[in-house]
């Protein structure tokens, strides 16, 4: 089992060093490309950078991402306070529609209304991400324990400290799971941004469809893979550190 | 939660003020001289007077039933329904009204663009309407069929009559056959791929079941696909079967391509795995085990246990399955077009390209439809086949 | 002084309580006791205001509730619930120290409460400070939401069905000691239950309460032995009786501790000599915890009309009489 263990942690760093080396150096990634498509005349782009495709990449996720998150946390909160309880049936219906949608649509349709180039990329992922965090949220805060939440407000946390002593740190797990969700999402619809000019790895998988070259699809697909298991095991080892509370 | 406040405002007619509101600032409607004109975009502020004055009675309207400020002795009741109803179904009749004053000063061969503020108030509409008769799920009325039937009425009527300058009606009209051929190529792609995958999700899902040691493997492979972008997943396939088709003429001839269809359906069915294989693992699991147990003191055989308990209580669930799976598929063939296996994607790409927007509705929309009415009509269907004592449950 | 003046409460068209007057001493354990939906629980909520009331007022000391801020008014009451409501995600210290925190005391006097209260409800500081409360059992939860509710010393306390969720052995072990602890402290508690037998055992009056209305307001005996109408009658039983010999403590009718020399303890023969008849320590004595079942039985057994009350040092603390054992009952026949 130890063995195991220990040969499973080398071939992951053998994995990541092949990665980093694969993206920050070009003429590696070259040579490895040559070995498998040996007939290609192109292996690497003359023109997209994969350096600058793989932070382009990284910015457009995390951008709007983050953005969604802090929205959503927001939206979630309010919905779930006395003066904003109102409008969270509203907001579970809606959520329950968008949740219907097809990431792929979402970009389409912001075309129209932004043009092309990294706007309507970044609008479209924050708008389809906003809503699993969102419903997340939601859910998490209202898996808290009534009891919890009365009893604390009974022996006198006004409700401000419960929110952020009681309600945030107990639906925290919860919260998290969605922004994992909305990011796994988020990678997969920004290899599409390409089509409306939004930059990203997937220009590099799209001008391969274009031009018919196999090379630069494969290696597109590969590091966009890579990209998405990355942040996923990063949301994956963050969310075994926060104990689950509600069970 | 803690305090039982009274209602001080609708939201969803707070919502529609917002958007009908914010749709005074937006372009309402693009009119192109052709297909490749950008176009003189038209706001609110360019329309007659009577249409002004209508917009405002709406806004005043809203604004009088979003809160019991103004009427303090009404209460929230089916009257105030049916009137919000009505202010509803009065926003898509001003819309038909504009679209109509448009198109009749319009010179020949010009084509009418629908923008963001048109669709802000269609949205509001929708709220108002539909919206409102779902918010208040728990009530229900006997008028809850007339929003739909009147919504429905009023789009057809604007079709027929703004039919020949809607520019997405246009694209349709030139599109006829490719749109059809495309639409029987998207469900094509998806059924079969949804096919694959509850073909092999259901004996994985019986494994996962019934084998712990195999479980974590067979979770964790289609945990790890599901987060594979699926433009990457298309193509980390075109690469290893362009190179099979090449290698084997045989294949090649019977279809076998290393872009098209055949890629398209293996990474979809890949992808379609993972809702197949977890409901049917929960559905099965979900059966406890002291209901099993009765079964067996009835003296009821593995067999019968399996027929009379278990697959009844499961069945729900494991559909539940394969409803999320051909809805994600759904939306997932969309990209297909990508690598060139069609679908409804394609006119999406191609509008892109060719910076059409009614182009683009005209693959977006009919895909949302799809969705939707998949969506409500196997959650329909779902509910019929759980046992009654278990309905509600799984909503 | 607690002073509820004609409080009513509606929900929509539901009035969960219905012109409420009632006057609860300081340091008196109030019981309202009745059937679920009875109004009892939205009573409680309306004094440490988790819900506005629609007319009438309380007051706490001649001030109304409604002048006082809610927050501020809840920091000096203590709550108990069934659930408890322990944070998960704090240690048995810091749940008990969430008020003195928001109250600002200094850490060093929040630590000293901390080990006072745990030692207070029978808790072993060392042991149980930096437990979570996922690691505590049903009983021991229900003690640290105790020591919680006590910890800034708020005059009144307020519990709602504590020790509902616990089993009945834990449940009779938390009553003691909750009642141990009530005589030390002396708060003025308003505990919530349905549970008649509960009510008898802990409560000086008990307040029955029916569709929101209050139907009596009494000593638990004379609840028992003077039922106000037929509904009381029928939510006590017909074993009344039974139920205040089973659950009356010697402590509500004992006369108090008596001059040193009035007995002579024998340590080598365990015995206590005592108003000229020798008690055996082991058999003929009660508790002040002792059921008046069991103190008739010992009178019954000796042919004694006078008991010695003593303490777990084997000091006598007072005596017991068949009188007050008869008036308990005899009020009926008076």
């Amino acid at each position: 089992m130890q063995m195991n263990k220990k040969l499973k942690f080398m071939l992951l760093s053998l994995l990541i060093l092949f990665f980093v080396l694969f993206i920050f150096n070009q003429n590696l990634a070259e040579s490895f490309l040559r070995i498998i498509f040996s007939t290609t005349r192109n292996v690497i782009h003359p023109r997209l950078n994969i350096l600058n495709m793989f932070f382009e990449h990284i910015i457009l996720v995390s951008a709007s991402t983050l953005t969604a998150t802090l929205i959503g946390l927001l939206l979630g909160v309010f919905v779930t306070r006395d003066s904003g309880r109102n409008f969270l049936a509203l907001v579970e219906s809606i959520i329950s529609i968008m949740q219907t949608f097809p990431p792929a649509a979402v970009l389409a349709l912001s075309v129209p209304a932004l043009g092309y180039g990294f706007p309507p990329a970044f609008v479209a992922l924050f708008i389809y991400s906003i809503f699993p965090i969102v419903s997340n949220t939601i859910a998490g805060i209202n898996s808290v324990d009534k009891g919890i939440t009365e009893s604390s407000l009974a022996i006198g946390m006004s409700k401000t400290e419960i929110l952020f002593k009681v309600e945030l740190p107990l639906a925290l797990r919860v919260i998290i799971a969605g922004v994992r969700t909305t990011t796994t999402i988020n990678v997969g619809t920004a290899t599409i941004a390409a089509v409306v000019s939004g930059g990203g790895l997937g220009s590099l998988i799209i001008s391969g469809l274009i031009d018919n070259n196999t090379a630069y699809i494969f290696s597109g697909a590969l590091l966009t893979a890579f990209l998405a298991l990355v942040f996923d095991s990063c949301f994956s080892i963050l969310e075994s550190k926060i104990p689950d509370l509600n069970r | 939660m803690y305090l039982q406040e009274k209602t001080k405002y609708h939201s969803g007619t707070v919502l529609a003020l917002a958007l009908t509101v914010s749709a005074l600032f937006l372009p309402f409607i693009n009119i192109k001289k052709n297909r490749i004109d950008l176009g003189e975009v038209v706001k609110l502020n360019s329309f007659s007077g009577v249409i002004l004055l209508l917009y405002c009675v709406i806004i005043l309207l809203l604004i009088a039933t979003s809160t019991p400020l103004i009427f303090k002795n009404i209460r929230e009741n089916r009257g105030l329904l049916i009137i919000r109803q009505f202010i509803g179904l009065g926003i898509v009749a001003l819309l038909w009204l504009i679209v109509d004053e448009v198109s009749n000063g319009l010179q020949n061969k010009s084509i009418i663009t629908l923008e963001s503020g048109f669709y802000l108030n269609l949205l509001a509409g929708y709220f108002m309407t539909i919206g409102s008769v779902q918010i208040l799920k728990g009530k229900k009325t006997q008028l809850r069929f007339i929003p739909y039937f009147f919504l429905f009425l009023i789009i057809i009527l604007f079709i027929a009559i703004s039919g020949d300058r809607l520019g997405i009606v246009l694209e349709f009209v030139k599109e006829r056959g490719r749109f059809v051929k495309e639409l029987i190529i998207h469900l094509n792609i998806t059924f079969k791929s949804v096919f694959f995958a509850i073909l092999f999700g259901i004996p994985m899902g019986v494994i996962a079941w019934k084998n712990r040691i195999l479980n974590p493997y067979i979770f964790g492979f289609i945990n790890t696909l599901q987060t594979i972008p699926s433009l990457a997943l298309f193509g980390l396939l075109i690469a290893p079967l362009s190179y099979i088709s090449n290698k084997f003429p045989v294949l090649k001839s019977m279809g076998l391509k290393g872009i098209g269809e055949t890629p398209a359906l293996i990474a979809l069915t890949l992808y379609a795995l993972l809702p197949i294989v977890r409901n049917c693992y929960v559905g099965l699991g979900n059966v406890s085990f002291s209901v099993l147990e009765s079964g067996r003191g009835m003296g009821m055989n593995s067999l019968q246990r399996f027929k009379s308990i278990q697959l009844p209580l499961a069945l729900p669930i494991i559909f539940t399955g394969f409803k999320i799976a051909i809805i994600q598929t759904l939306g997932n063939t969309a990209i297909a077009a990508l690598i060139g296996a069609g679908g409804l994607g394609f006119f999406v790409f191609r509008g892109l390209e060719q910076i059409a927007p009614d182009l683009i509705l005209l693959g977006v929309i009919p895909i949302v439809l799809l969705v939707l009415i998949f969506d409500k009509s196997l959650t329909y269907l779902i509910k019929i086949l759980t046992p009654k004592g278990l309905r509600g449950n799984n909503d | 002084m607690i002073k509820f003046n004609s409080v009513t409460k509606k929900y929509e068209d539901f009035i969960a309580v219905d012109n409420l007057n009632l006057e609860i001493k300081s340091g008196e354990l109030c019981v309202f006791l009745g059937p679920s939906g009875c109004g009892k629980s939205t009573t409680l909520r309306l004094l440490n205001r988790l819900l506005d009331l629609d007319s009438g007022n309380i007051t706490i000391d001649d001030v109304n509730i409604g002048d006082i801020d809610p927050v501020t008014l809840r920091r000096g009451i203590g709550y108990v619930i069934q659930s408890v409501g322990l944070l998960p995600h704090y240690t048995v210290k810091e749940n008990i120290s969430i008020v003195p925190k928001l109250l600002k005391w200094d850490a060093i006097k929040i630590a000293e409460r901390v080990d006072t209260l745990l030692d207070l409800v029978g808790l072993s500081p060392e042991i149980y400070k930096n437990k979570y409360p996922r690691e505590l059992s049903g009983g021991e939860a229900q003690r640290v939401g105790v020591a919680r509710a006590l910890a800034a010393d708020p005059p009144i306390l307020l519990m709602d069905e504590p020790f509902g969720a616990v089993d009945p052995l834990t449940r009779d072990v938390l009553q003691r000691e909750f009642l141990r602890i009530q005589k030390k402290l002396k708060k003025t508690v308003i505990f919530v239950t349905h549970d008649i037998e509960e009510a008898v055992k802990l409560g000086n009056k008990i307040a029955v309460l029916k569709d929101g209305k209050l139907i009596q307001y009494d000593t638990p005996d004379r609840i028992i032995t003077k039922p106000g109408n037929s509904f009381i009658e029928e939510f006590i039983g017909k074993d009344g009786s039974l139920k205040l010999l089973l659950y009356y403590y010697v402590e509500k009718i004992m006369k108090n501790r008596i001059p040193q020399e009035d007995w002579v303890y024998n340590s080598e023969s365990q015995t206590l000599l005592y108003n000229g008849f020798n008690f055996c320590l082991n058999n003929h004595c009660v508790y002040k915890d002792s059921s008046l079942k069991d103190t008739l039985a010992v009178m019954l057994k000796i042919e004694q009309r006078v008991l010695p009350v003593i303490d777990s040092d084997k000091k006598v603390i007072g005596e017991v009489y068949l009188e007050d054992i008869e008036r308990v009952f005899g009020n009926a026949n008076e």
